[in-house]
């Protein structure tokens, strides 16, 4: 008998960085289904594009700089994958690719890898992509035209994106079915409304998401809807169509769950989840793409030490905030 | 502060009688506090008779024999949960006693002091000398005292089971303490509210809460205007029986886990090793990990001829105790929310990890109550626990310029 000496507590852990991995990895397979269906398999070779780029990257660079086979985690795949959902599924598979390398060579590895990163690489990945070619990040195809080929560079049914008829002040006219089900023109996991909200419940009841961020980032962003809408319709319609439409759903739901970017305090986490709402809906507004998610994130994400700070030596004070 | 969670964890105690250990042949009785040669007061080659006097430390328990036999030996050794220490080691032979006499003279205030110190009592909720808790509870002006039967430990079930089966003792020794400490309220302290229809005519506190229960319930009580104390159910069962002059020399412990086939609350005289208390439970020869105590601040053995100290609740053996990678924080703030006392560990972590400590923004480190549940639910196994500790010191020390 082999005994072993190790130090207390000996209580098991109910959850560990890598089954949260795991369950955000999860989630977002489960993002798949639906454009699989619609746009063929072309969404999963994008995906796997941009997860097996990031996994290079990672074990690469790990072993070459720390000797270590990579970060050792799924972190690497999870950047992957949610760089992939916020691409079109016309998207050429070089640009997945490029985004994610971005993202674990420029934002991750040289903060300090996994934990250690202030600004969500996913997040500035695409905002790279987006920055370098918008015209590439834009081209949604129409779900109604049927699948895509497999080649990178396809012709394609280009499809008007609802973001795009908003910003010209337009009302976009989606019935209420496909608004729920993703089926109009749109980035690869960003469409299907019940599918990320099932996603949100998994992760929630799975206790690897923390609900406050995601409910007020949705709560000012509604907020923000219904009080300066875009269109002159009534405010229940433009919440429905700033909600549903474009990536903010899937922004709430993994670029504001993410752990490491946002802040760590439960009052800092209410202000980011606000501030960065505000932002995308301000971006929204006045900005030049159709989508803006990323950069809000990233912006906000800059303010995450500050938020903290404050709560901090507000506490410091007296304050008793949580 | 609001949404505190706790950690949650699968009791799966053991509900059986209390049984007695058959006492083995030699006993390693730790001394523990006897560093100094006069307070150790066996000597190789003495004979002793059971509840006769080893040692008598100044600022610790003193040690009594359980069983009339010869001091084979006196050894420094080390002892889980106590650290290193002297142990006597006594071999079983005839049946001598000490003749047992109660304590007099004085008020009753004086004499449950006298009987607390003088039968070597220690307290199993902190693993302290009962006298000295009882100076503590004094000087704290509680006005609540608790037989503590809360369990929040996934594996132990003594302080149950002796408060199912030693109730009269336990309730003369909650009396006699309540009378030393001056709690106006005596009552017992309880994991779930079903449990109390059993102690009538004791006024009943629930913790019916997730890990640190203990900690949440005092909290509670706190709020509502009560300064409440806890007390281990053997320390007070032993009082009583100290009352009448007899030592505390047997202890109760829960020996359970997965790697134990039939888990049991076995009664066992002072001295008693590991291994006689793990194979009278049937003991997996797959077992990869023993430890003594409860599971958040016990002590792992790797060698099972150690002694079980009197104060250790349960010995748990388990098959595949969960495997500690340690990788960066990932800034979830499960520790923060799951500590009673409101500490931010991963702030401590984070002020530690830098090169000068101000010990000023170490904010409440000396209020941790070691109970080790940031450590437990870490995500990224980090041990927080330990960090608060060391910021604590770090803070008490004062040499931080």
């Amino acid at each position: 008998m082999k005994l072993r000496a190790c130090a207390a507590p000996f209580l098991y852990r109910e959850k560990t960085v890598f089954s949260m991995q795991g369950d955000a990895l999860f989630a977002l397979l489960a993002l798949l289904v639906l454009p699989c269906v619609q746009y063929g398999p072309r969404v999963l070779l994008a995906a796997l594009a941009a997860c097996a780029s990031c996994a290079v990257c990672d074990i690469v660079t790990g072993l070459l700089v720390k000797r270590s086979f990579g970060s050792g985690d799924l972190s690497s795949l999870v950047t992957g994958l949610t760089v992939a959902m916020l691409l079109p599924p016309t998207v050429p598979y070089w640009l997945p690719a490029l985004a994610g390398a971005f993202a674990i060579l420029a934002v991750k590895l040289p903060f300090g890898a996994t934990g250690n990163n202030l600004f969500n690489p996913a997040a500035a990945g695409v905002a790279f992509a987006t920055v370098c070619r918008p015209d590439l990040v834009f081209a949604y195809a129409d779900p109604a035209a049927g699948r895509l080929s497999l080649e990178s560079e396809i012709s394609f049914t280009a499809g008007t994106s609802p973001g795009s008829i908003l910003a010209k002040g337009l009302m976009p006219s989606i019935l209420p079915r496909d608004l729920l089900w993703g089926v109009f023109p749109g980035a690869i996991g960003c469409t299907g409304a019940l599918v990320l909200g099932a996603a949100a419940i998994f992760l929630l009841a799975r206790r690897s998401l923390r609900w406050e961020t995601m409910v007020c980032f949705l709560v000012t962003a509604a907020v923000a809807a219904a009080l300066f809408p875009r269109i002159p319709t009534t405010a229940l319609t433009s919440v429905k169509y700033e909600l549903l439409t474009g990536s903010l759903l899937f922004a709430a739901v993994f670029l504001c769950g993410d752990p490491v970017t946002t802040p760590r305090t439960f009052t800092g986490r209410c202000c980011f989840g606000a501030l960065a709402a505000a932002l995308l809906m301000a971006m929204r507004h006045v900005g030049a793409y159709e989508q803006g998610a990323c950069f809000a994130i990233l912006l906000a994400n800059a303010f995450s030490p500050v938020l903290d700070g404050a709560v901090l030596s507000a506490r410091m004070k007296g304050v008793r905030l949580p | 502060m609001p949404f505190l969670r706790g950690y949650r964890f699968e009791y799966h105690g053991a509900d059986g009688p209390i049984e007695d250990l058959p006492i083995p042949e030699t006993l390693c009785v730790p001394m523990p506090g006897a560093e100094e040669s006069y307070a150790r007061i066996a000597a190789q080659g003495d004979l002793v008779a059971a509840g006769q006097v080893l040692s008598a430390p100044k600022y610790a328990a003193a040690a009594h024999a359980p069983v009339s036999g010869v001091v084979e030996a006196v050894e420094f050794r080390q002892i889980p949960g106590c650290g290193h220490v002297w142990a006597a080691v006594l071999r079983r032979e005839g049946s001598r006693a000490v003749r047992t006499k109660a304590v007099t003279g004085g008020g009753l205030e004086e004499r449950v002091l006298c009987a607390a110190a003088e039968a070597g009592i220690v307290d199993e909720i902190t693993g302290r000398p009962l006298y000295q808790e009882l100076y503590r509870l004094r000087r704290r002006e509680v006005s609540l005292l608790l037989a503590c039967g809360i369990e929040d430990d996934p594996w132990c079930s003594s302080a149950r089971a002796v408060l199912r089966e030693r109730l009269g003792d336990v309730g003369e020794g909650l009396r006699l303490a309540a009378s030393f400490c001056g709690a106006e309220e005596l009552g017992i302290a309880l994991s779930t509210r079903e449990e109390a229809a059993a102690y009538p005519g004791f006024r009943v506190e629930t913790a019916n809460a997730p890990y640190p229960a203990k900690a949440f319930l005092l909290r509670r009580l706190r709020k509502s205007g009560v300064s409440a104390s806890l007390i281990g159910p053997q320390a007070l069962a032993a009082l009583c029986r100290a009352m009448k002059g007899e030592a505390q020399t047997f202890g109760v412990a829960t020996v359970a886990g997965d790697a134990v086939r039939t888990a049991k609350n076995l009664r066992f005289p002072a001295g008693t090793s590991v291994r006689e208390l793990l194979s009278r439970c049937g003991l997996s020869e797959d077992a990869s990990l023993v430890y003594v105590g409860p599971a958040a601040q016990g002590s792992a053995v790797t060698d099972l001829d150690a002694p079980v100290p009197l104060h250790a609740r349960c010995v748990t053996a388990l098959l595949h105790p969960q495997r500690k990678r340690a990788v960066a924080c990932i800034g979830c703030g499960r520790c923060a929310r799951v500590c009673p006392q409101g500490i931010l560990p991963w702030e401590i972590h984070e002020a530690l990890r830098k090169s000068s400590v101000d010990p000023f923004l170490l904010l409440g480190v000396q209020n941790c109550i070691n109970c080790a549940a940031c450590t437990a639910v870490c995500p990224a196994g980090l041990p927080l626990s330990a960090e608060v500790a060391r910021a604590a010191a770090i803070r008490k020390s004062g040499d931080f310029f």
